[in-house]
């Protein structure tokens, strides 16, 4: 089987107000869209929490200890003036890093060559000791840990296309050297970090802060000539992906010019180069993206290209 | 630096006692001292929306008041 999608129902518990761009309409929308994708390469699956002790290898437990004090039993506790703590965030968000391990699972015992997540909240933002930016657990991260521990991988590498840099996953990988972390992303916008020469321990982290207005070409050619590159001379034995699609030009929250189909070409790019040179193993999971329409067909074309 | 460029247009559709509401949370957060200094200047620049939304509110509600108060002393006056 080619592709194993992972989530879970009460991703949806986790509730941002009125008018907020990271809504469960997202998730309910991207669902309901990949659901009708028929295809006998694809089979769903539901995650579950997991042990803390892989939790701690990424956060701290007294940041842990912290959200679960600050979680509120009747209205929303708001973290900043992005992130809101709902009485049910902190289960959504641990179910939604638990899908991203589950998918871990599925594809290092062979099951599957790839997975993708549909999980909110979000996680690329998330530090080790702070919430940000919508995300309050790392999922990317906490997974590759997760990879690493279980299943003895050695080295991991997250490429993030979100248009917004992963502030988050830089920090935790910036002093591990088995672990690569590249990221385009529009320059000097949230969270204000990803520049140039920002490199990790032993270049391990690669930063392309791309203009506002980047259309397909630019994008297109930062993998081709940078991201690539690099990633061929770190050698991964399995890739891991932050899949935000906020980088689309109907995107509210960002200036990118992308459409549904470099979401295609990317994931197809990242896949084709999975199959080359990890055998095949890829675990993608949804960061962001705002407007549910080019949402929902982004993340159709994306699934569409992990399941080729 | 925010990540949501229109968080803050739902003010416009809380309801006063909302907003209030809200603004007293923002009040009390300052007080226990515990926000960051940028989530405290996040916080800042969304309590002042929210007093300014107040404030709208309680204008409008005080305008309504003096067209009811208008019409009450019109319609005594046309008794006299």
């Amino acid at each position: 089987m080619s592709t194993a999608i992972v989530t879970h129902k009460d991703c949806i518990l986790h509730e941002t107000g009125i008018n907020h761009p990271e809504s469960k309409e997202r998730l309910i929308a991207v669902n309901k869209s990949l659901k009708a994708f028929k295809s006998s390469k694809i089979k769903w699956f539901e995650g579950q929490e997991i042990e803390s002790k892989y939790f701690y290898e990424v956060h701290t437990k007294s940041y842990f200890q912290d959200i679960k004090k600050k979680s509120p039993t009747d209205e929303p506790y708001r973290i900043d003036a992005d992130t809101i703590l709902s009485k049910d965030s902190l289960r959504a968000a641990l179910v939604a890093t638990g899908s991203v391990c589950k998918a871990v699972d599925l594809v290092l015992k062979g099951n599957f060559r790839n997975a993708f997540c549909p999980i909110r909240p979000p996680g690329h933002h998330a530090e080790p000791e702070r919430a940000m930016g919508f995300c309050f657990f790392n999922n990317v991260a906490i997974a590759a840990n997760y990879a690493k521990i279980k299943y003895g991988i050695n080295k991991c590498a997250v490429i993030d296309f979100d248009v917004h840099h992963g502030n988050g996953t830089q920090k935790m990988f910036w002093d591990k050297p088995n672990m690569f972390y590249a990221s385009t992303h529009q320059e000097g916008i949230f969270p204000g970090t990803g520049f140039k020469d920002e490199t990790g321990i032993k270049n391990n982290i690669i930063n392309v802060p791309l203009p506002a207005g980047t259309d397909s070409e630019l994008f297109k050619k930062s993998y081709d000539d940078l991201i690539i590159p690099a990633l061929n001379k770190f050698v991964p034995d399995i890739i891991f992906v932050s899949a935000g699609f906020d980088a689309h030009i109907d995107d509210p929250l960002a200036d990118f010019r992308l459409t549904n189909k470099d979401f295609y070409w990317i994931t197809k790019r990242l896949n084709d180069f999975a199959i080359k040179n990890c055998k095949g193993k890829l675990i993608s999971c949804l960061e962001g993206g705002y407007n549910i329409k080019a949402l929902t067909e982004s993340c159709l074309e994306h699934v569409k290209g992990l399941s080729i | 630096m925010n990540k949501n460029k229109i968080d803050n247009n739902d003010i416009n559709n809380l309801t006063f006692e909302e907003a209030l509401e809200e603004l007293e949370k923002i009040t009390n957060d300052f007080e226990t001292g515990e926000s960051t200094l940028e989530n405290a200047v996040n916080l800042y620049n969304r309590g002042v929306l929210l007093k300014k939304h107040c404030e709208q509110k309680l204008i409008e509600a005080k305008k309504k008041i003096d067209e009811v108060q208008l019409n009450n002393k019109d319609q005594e006056n046309k008794k006299k």
